[in-house]
């Protein structure tokens, strides 16, 4: 079996599309570093929810929580738990590590 | 044609020894002299060029004493590709320190002088023995630079650091002892010539490679690497992320590929990297700190090129991919530890809970650092989306499943990017930041230029996947390399 993706080009016949594409994010660059910046001041950053002044911090996703729904499904945590920052536990890594990779190359 | 290759590491020595000596004394010496010593490292590993295209691989017996009794240099294409982003790195590592160390300047560059004579001996070596001895000039260096800050987080991190290399170093030491027991020999190419296939090579080889995972942090041996990263100066903090992985990974190729020629090896480099990736890419997810998710997103990208490394070894079309994603990841790497720089120097901290706002201060700078972000990611038209999305192509035809993982970790990649970009650039949370956002010109004039090689290699895919192939071309014959040394 033999894949030939090198041989070609990438884009197939697109580099004037490619070209093209340049121009369009060089012009977004442009725009994005020549527009005037809108500051947010305190009042424009107030929430209100049924009519009601709220608290931002009370509804607003916190960043590192935003993600927390997915980690804790999928019991990710798990990974994190075991990056203790002890030593032993690392010690204990790297020998685990080593006796797995002895266990495939002996199984391979 | 002159070979100019051998005289890298005893100029790089030369340089290290003047800083050591004269350089508390004069200060401008301490800068001038990495850079002129880089610089010319540089310019000779590219003159050797030109001998590398003819001959197919750069062999040089020192003083004359034939292989296998003597110790050769041997420089093939991925070796050349090494040495020059050791230097480029070297050259941005040196600019980012001359504004970051205020204090021991001339231990810094002494250190990081040593350190980058290490990675080039490791590069260019053909002797088994060799090569653990730079390993070792390479990571007693790193262990020191690592305590740089003489604070006690950097403290921490370098005994760490100091336990888990000598752990690793004793292990690879172990193989090489079994490999010259087995085989009575430590040149690499007489190795290749006496090598038996079978099942006693596998405990050598799994010791040598523990030692050089360990090395190249990868999991499970990566513990050691976000530690040292977060308490140290970003410009280390590169050099270790970028340089240092790229030698352990060609390291990694030269003795599965090269000298054990161990083909039924790829099953494992795969899991490993998938493990790799993964592991680096959910603790990515999980930190604040700026400099401590770069060194996991390091870790997540490294697992990437030992992906390739791994397919490579069954299509050599992984092998491309692997080396185009190893050029776009050091270059990305650049970008982010020179970001990161600036931005901790800016808030005066890498925790990026703390952070905000830097996008109405410096839309340029937000736009370099959110480019680099999703090439990271791969996203199409910026540089890691070929090198990516060939290594899925390959994956799918021969490993499905393993394509399933990679694609998921870049969905978690992205995730962990658009979390950073949002908390350093957009966050509104925090008052607006008065004091303006100080990039000094050199920093500006390296991101521009990144930025820049960044766009183009993503437009223009084609340039990175010739070079790559070219340097795989000039790599794969085992041949070549076994003639160029002992003939």
């Amino acid at each position: 079996m033999s894949l030939n993706i090198v041989s070609s080009s990438f884009f197939g016949n697109g580099f004037y599309t490619a070209s093209l594409l340049f121009i369009i994010f060089s012009i977004f660059i442009y725009w994005i570093i020549e527009r005037e910046p809108s500051l947010r001041d305190k009042a424009s950053r107030e929430m209100y929810v049924c009519g009601n002044k709220a608290d931002p911090d009370q509804y607003r996703v916190n960043e590192h929580s935003f993600y927390k729904t997915i980690i804790n499904y999928f019991k990710l945590d798990i990974i994190k738990q075991a990056h203790s920052g002890k030593l032993s536990m690392y010690l204990l890594w790297v020998l685990f590590g080593l006796i797995i990779i002895g266990f495939i190359l002996m199984w391979f | 044609m002159y070979n100019y290759i051998s005289y890298i590491v005893p100029m790089l020595l030369c340089s290290a020894f003047i800083i050591v000596t004269l350089g508390h004394k004069y200060k401008k010496l301490n800068f001038n002299v990495t850079i002129i010593a880089l610089l010319s490292s540089l310019i000779f590993t590219l003159l050797s060029l030109p001998k590398l295209l003819n001959e197919g691989i750069i062999i040089y017996q020192l003083s004359g004493w034939q292989a296998p009794f003597g110790i050769t240099v041997a420089v093939d294409g991925i070796g050349f590709l090494i040495l020059s982003l050791i230097f480029l790195i070297g050259l941005i590592v040196a600019f980012i320190s001359k504004h970051e160390i205020k204090k021991r300047r001339y231990q810094f560059y002494t250190l990081f002088m040593f350190y980058n004579v290490g990675l080039v001996g490791m590069t260019i070596t053909g002797d088994i023995f060799n090569f653990f001895v730079f390993l070792e000039i390479s990571s007693m260096s790193a262990y020191i630079l690592s305590s740089f800050n003489r604070d006690k987080p950097a403290f921490e991190s370098s005994i760490k650091y100091i336990i888990i290399g000598s752990f690793a170093s004793s292990i690879f030491l172990i193989g090489i002892a079994m490999l010259y027991g087995m085989y009575g020999t430590l040149n690499m190419a007489d190795l290749m010539m006496k090598i038996v296939p079978g099942f006693g090579n596998n405990i050598p080889l799994a010791l040598i490679l523990t030692g050089l995972f360990m090395k190249g942090a990868i999991v499970p041996f990566h513990a050691w690497k976000p530690d040292v990263v977060k308490s140290n100066p970003a410009s280390f903090g590169l050099a270790i992320s970028a340089t240092s992985t790229a030698v352990s990974l060609y390291a990694i190729f030269r003795f599965v590929y090269t000298v054990f020629g161990a083909f039924y090896f790829s099953k494992m480099l795969i899991y490993i990297a998938l493990l790799t990736m993964f592991v680096g890419a959910v603790m990515a997810l999980q930190q604040k700190d700026l400099k401590k998710m770069i060194a996991y997103s390091a870790i997540s990208q490294s697992g990437y090129i030992l992906f390739g490394f791994g397919l490579g070894m069954m299509e050599n079309i992984g092998f491309v991919s692997a080396i185009y994603h190893l050029i776009n990841t050091v270059i990305i790497d650049a970008v982010l530890f020179i970001s990161a720089y600036i931005i901790s120097q800016h808030f005066k901290t890498s925790d990026m809970s703390k952070m905000g706002y830097i996008s109405r201060q410096n839309k340029l700078f937000t736009v370099t650092f959110g480019v680099a972000l999703l090439s990271l990611t791969g996203i199409p038209f910026l540089n890691g989306f070929a090198s990516k999305w060939m290594l899925y192509i390959v994956s799918l035809s021969l490993y499905p499943f393993a394509a399933f993982v990679s694609f998921i970790v870049s969905v978690i990649t992205l995730a962990y990017s658009f979390k950073a970009f949002h908390l350093i650039f957009l966050n509104d949370k925090r008052d607006y930041e008065k004091t303006p956002l100080f990039i000094p010109l050199s920093h500006k004039v390296m991101l521009a230029v990144l930025l820049v090689i960044m766009l183009v290699l993503g437009f223009f895919p084609d340039l990175g996947l010739q070079l790559s192939q070219n340097i795989i071309d000039l790599s794969l014959s085992r041949d070549l390399y076994l003639m160029g040394v002992l003939s």
